[in-house]
């Protein structure tokens, strides 16, 4: 279970660029539950996510996961707990390192890293195994750098690399954004599978509100970095873009709806 | 010949260098100037343990300690406390110059007539040729003792690429190489990038220190001076090596760094030999090392191959 | 394909050069309905060009043609190649075809100027110079006072009513209590904005016996007949109307006597406010400042609906001689109007009947909002008055307009 009580975080704090990402956001999302976040362009949906990674440390609040307070740990140490899919297809692998490499990297995520070989023969075989449930042909070319794959590849072994030791919680944050559409589709439905599969904890950012209705069994819109809405059972089961799109659209009413707008209606409102 | 056995020992040595910094900027691609300082620390340590009478060994492994020591502390200035990369360099290389005055007391120490670890190689084979002072190699003449050093650290660069190979494919290695290549990656993956900086740049320094170490013991001399520049030549080296071999395996990089490292140190000693002024050296180097930089840039901005990381991106 | 279009007297004449057919059926329709939409309602497909004609095609013309006969238009096609010919009339659309032009269609060059004169500018009708209007306020709640029971009346909107006011088709006061918010009715038909951003709006239409009621606790209501039809459509110099500008042609009309009016008409956009939280709730008399303003009411932040229909129903007076509010961006005008939105009909041109034209959209697609409509008149950020593109204003002078001063 992950527990976010209360965290803010400001960047640039006393600047003129002050921006204020997360303003008290309190979440809980249960064990087994896939939540998708939407909200508007620089909302603090990658913030939230980046404060439970432990990118950076939260001004106030805390975040409990999986029984532990982890508000103080570092980003490595949070990885024993955490996978983790980037927006960006180039971020989550490294590049000149093989596929079976980086997969060997993603194993011992959060164990001991010893000194013997990474990459085994059994554990070729056993990369090959998964790596072929992709339906990429990626099972063939184990070797080659996966600096040479396509986005759309290296995010789906991201994905796999995320999930290859089950983690406690599943961050994905807009992991199909970068991708052209058909890739984009196919690494969603990779997405759903893996997390049904696995029965994962997973925290997903969206910029598809499609994707948010088709995918997650929980919605959350955020806006100006706190959360303005929550789709949850039977609500998340009814809402449809249209919906969502409806709420976005009360939100930024709300917004424009300022003091000036409070003294117009005082004379004319009656 | 004396002179070919010559550069040949001579670019062994370095080659520990150049594969020292391979580590540093090829593996963690940091650009580390400690370079310079570890590599004299290396050798001023030896040098005053064995005139002291210590067994070379032992004077060897303290110099490789102290040369780590040295990485690890530039690694500590740029990740812990956020100092630039070349400056956390250039501060610990500053601080080595005196640090080496101190170790050596004065600027320069002599080794002559010292057990070195050549000494042993030099027995076996006195042994082998019958105690003769000379062998005949292909018609030429070579004294014994040269034989001797250029076997030790033929011997020993080769263990050091072979361990060095071994180590950057067992979990800890892959996790270094990913660390250097994507921090970020490595980070969402559980490693702390930040220990692996500052490991990789204390491997690097040790293997540096190493190389200083067995300079002094072939040169017969520690002197307070001999680290300028070392780094534009391990640079050079691995330019070269990454020419010859190309850099599609691991096994294969190194093994280019050290044919890397001979080669250059031949086309010095040939370039001595033609009348290059042993004073312009250093210039010669560092505009090879420019146009190696550039020259890909130039040439269609293409080929990425001898580039690597040393060019910054234009603002 | 390539569509040319030629206004010849009330007719527009439109060449589709080319094949009409899947791939090009769509931008097809939408290029024929939009001339529709801008009250082109007498089209003449001259299909001498047209050198194929598929199902998808077919189907684009029925949907032009099932357009135009919302609106009483007419619709040929004339000249066809042997292949349209064909088509059309083995699949049972022979009524559409024409040997040639129709007779009355002028010569090429003639223009437009014809079909201008009635399509364009301000037209007006006088429906019955007897009609009489009378207005009521059977519910006077100001904001944000308590509700009482006792002020909260039970109205029922038969046909020759139109209203608007705050209420609830709930049946008793205490369920009604929750759930009062804006409204408008028109012809026997209610249209109402529960207090509740995520809700639709909700409607009752008159039916046999059924007569919407409602709880109201503010109402003002217009009782009789319109005496005046006001059509009004687009000009190369007025691109739309906006409510003041129409208001003051209903003054125009009438010596400047308070009127009820009701419009229709294509919205270029519309500013307003509605309730989100029911006054029902409200449990004390007293100012409701910013921020707290904000749980109750909504305002829209832009100019909204455009291109959908609005209907909007009201009461206008001379400022001063009613104790309605004066316009700011008018300040001779006094006012008081409620807007429904629903999806975009076109209406037939010229003299429409009120009663069947609102039917049509009550019966047609739900409707998207109710709101109070207001003049931004804030500096800078304002965002101006509702203004209508095209459409329809029936109104009236009252008969008793002392009951509003
Ligand atoms: N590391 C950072 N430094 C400064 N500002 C940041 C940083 N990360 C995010 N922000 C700012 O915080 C706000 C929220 O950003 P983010 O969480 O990325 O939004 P989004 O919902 O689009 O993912 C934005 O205004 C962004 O500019
Ligand atoms: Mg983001």
């Amino acid at each position: 279970m992950l527990k976010v009580e209360s965290i803010s975080k400001t960047f640039h704090a006393n600047t003129v660029n002050e921006v204020r990402a997360l303003h008290d956001v309190c979440l809980t999302i249960e064990d087994g539950s896939f939540t998708g976040i939407i909200g508007t362009n620089g909302s603090g949906k990658s913030t939230l996510l980046n404060a439970v990674a432990g990118t950076f440390m939260p001004d106030a609040g805390s975040i409990h996961l999986a029984g532990h307070n982890i508000t103080g740990w570092p980003e490595y140490k949070r990885a024993s707990l955490v996978g983790r899919v980037f927006q960006d297809p180039f971020a989550g692998t490294a590049p000149d390192m093989s596929i079976a490499e980086n997969v060997a990297i993603a194993m011992k995520r959060g164990q001991h890293r010893s000194l013997q070989f990474a990459v085994t023969r059994t554990f070729r075989d056993d990369v090959a195994d998964r790596v072929r449930t992709l339906k990429m042909g990626l099972e063939d070319r184990l070797d080659n750098p996966i600096g040479t794959l396509s986005g759309g590849q290296r995010q789906a072994l991201t994905l796999l690399m995320a999930t290859w030791t089950r983690p406690k919680l599943l961050l994905l944050d807009e992991h199909t954004a970068a991708l052209d559409p058909k890739s984009a589709a196919k690494v969603a439905e990779l997405t759903k599978i893996i997390i049904e599969r696995e029965k994962l904890t997973a925290l997903m950012v969206t910029h598809s509100m499609q994707q948010a209705v088709e995918l997650p069994d929980r919605i959350i819109m955020m806006h100006r970095g706190t959360i303005v809405e929550d789709y949850q059972q039977e609500r998340k089961q009814r809402v449809r873009v249209p919906d969502l799109m409806a709420t976005f659209d009360r939100v930024q009413k709300r917004e424009l709806f300022d003091e000036s707008v409070a003294g117009m209606l005082e004379v004319q409102y009656c | 010949m004396s002179l070919i056995i010559g550069a040949f020992t001579m670019g062994l040595i370095l080659s520990l260098l150049s594969l020292g910094m391979f580590i540093s900027f090829r593996m963690i691609r940091f650009t580390d100037i400690t370079v310079d300082g570890s590599i004299t620390l290396g050798a001023s340590i030896s040098a005053v343990m064995i005139v002291q009478g210590y067994s070379p060994w032992l004077a060897v492994s303290v110099s490789i300690l102290g040369g780590a020591l040295a990485g690890a502390i530039t690694g500590i200035l740029y990740t812990r406390f956020k100092i630039q990369e070349i400056l956390s360099g250039i501060l610990m290389m500053t601080a080595l110059y005196s640090i080496n005055l101190r170790v050596m007391g004065k600027s320069n120490i002599p080794l002559l007539d010292v057990t070195t670890i050549s000494t042993g190689m030099e027995g076996i084979l006195a042994k082998m040729t019958g105690s003769a002072s000379k062998v005949d190699i292909l018609g030429w003449q070579v004294p014994v003792g040269d034989l001797a050093v250029f076997a030790t650290s033929g011997i020993i660069a080769i263990l050091i690429a072979c361990i060095l190979c071994a180590f950057l494919f067992t979990h800890a290695g892959t996790a270094l190489r990913a660390a250097g290549s994507n921090p970020q990656m490595v980070r969402a993956q559980g490693v702390n990038n930040k220990t692996m900086i500052v490991f990789g740049l204390s491997m690097a320094n040790g293997l540096v220190a190493l190389a200083g170490s067995l300079l002094a013991q072939y040169q017969g001399f520690a002197d307070v001076q001999m680290g300028i520049g070392m780094m534009v030549w391990g640079l050079a080296s691995i330019i070269i090596g990454e020419a010859l071999v190309g850099k599609t395996s691991i096994g294969l990089t190194l093994t280019g760094v050290i044919l890397g490292t001979i080669l250059f140190r031949l086309l010095i000693a040939i370039a001595l030999r033609w009348g290059l002024n042993p004073n312009d050296l250093k210039l010669v180097t560092a505009l090879f090392v420019f146009a190696a930089l550039v020259a890909p840039a130039w040439i269609g901005k293409m080929s990425k191959k001898v580039k690597g990381g040393f060019l910054h991106a234009e603002s | 394909m390539q569509i040319e279009f030629e206004q010849r007297g009330k007719y527009l004449l439109i060449q589709p050069k080319g094949r009409l057919d899947a791939s090009w059926s769509e931008h097809f329709t939408d290029t024929i309905l939009r001339q529709i939409r801008e009250g082109k309602h007498h089209l003449v497909i001259d299909a001498s060009e047209m050198d194929f004609l598929s199902s998808a095609g077919i189907r684009a013309l029925l949907m032009v043609y099932k357009e135009l006969s919302i609106v009483q238009g007419s619709f040929a096609v004339s000249n066809p190649t042997a292949f349209v010919e064909q088509t059309l009339s083995t699949s049972g659309f022979q009524m559409w075809l024409k040997k040639g032009l129709p007779e009355d269609l002028p010569a090429a060059g003639v223009g437009g100027e014809t079909d201008a004169a009635e399509n364009s500018g301000i037209q007006s009708f006088v429906l019955n110079e007897n009609a009489r209007l009378s207005a009521a306020e059977p519910a006077d709640w100001r904001p944000w006072e308590v509700v009482e029971k006792e002020r909260v009346q039970m109205l029922t909107f038969s046909k020759n009513i139109c209203a608007l006011g705050i209420g609830s088709a709930a049946g008793t006061f205490e369920e009604a209590r929750d759930h009062f918010g804006e409204f408008l009715a028109a012809a026997g038909n209610v249209v109402y904005q529960p207090p509740d951003e995520q809700a639709p709006p909700d409607y009752l239409i008159a039916e046999k016996q059924f007569l919407p009621r409602m709880q109201c606790v503010q109402a003002l209501s217009c009782k009789g007949e319109m005496a005046h039809l006001l059509r009004f459509a687009p000009t190369k110099a007025i691109p739309f109307y906006t409510a003041s500008a129409l208001l003051k042609h209903i003054l125009d009309q009438i010596e400047g006597k308070p009127a009820g009016f009701v419009v229709l008409g294509e919205i270029e956009g519309l500013v307003g406010t509605a309730l989100i939280r029911s006054p029902g709730r409200i449990r004390e008399n007293r100012d409701m400042t910013f921020p707290e303003v904000r749980d109750w009411l909504t305002f829209c932040g832009e100019r909204s609906y455009s291109h959908q229909q609005a209907l909007i129903t009201g009461i206008v007076s001379r400022a001063g001689a009613t104790r309605l509010p004066s316009m700011p961006s008018a300040p001779d005008v006094a006012t008081h109007m409620h807007g429904a939105v629903f999806p975009y009909q076109p209406l037939p041109n010229g003299k429409i009947d009120l009663e069947i034209a609102i039917a049509k959209f009550f019966n047609g697609p739900p409707p998207l909002a109710v709101m109070h409509l207001t003049d931004d008149d804030r500096p800078a950020v304002g965002l101006g008055e509702s203004a209508l593109v095209r459409g329809a204003c029936w109104f009236g002078a009252l008969e008793n307009p002392e009951v509003l001063s």
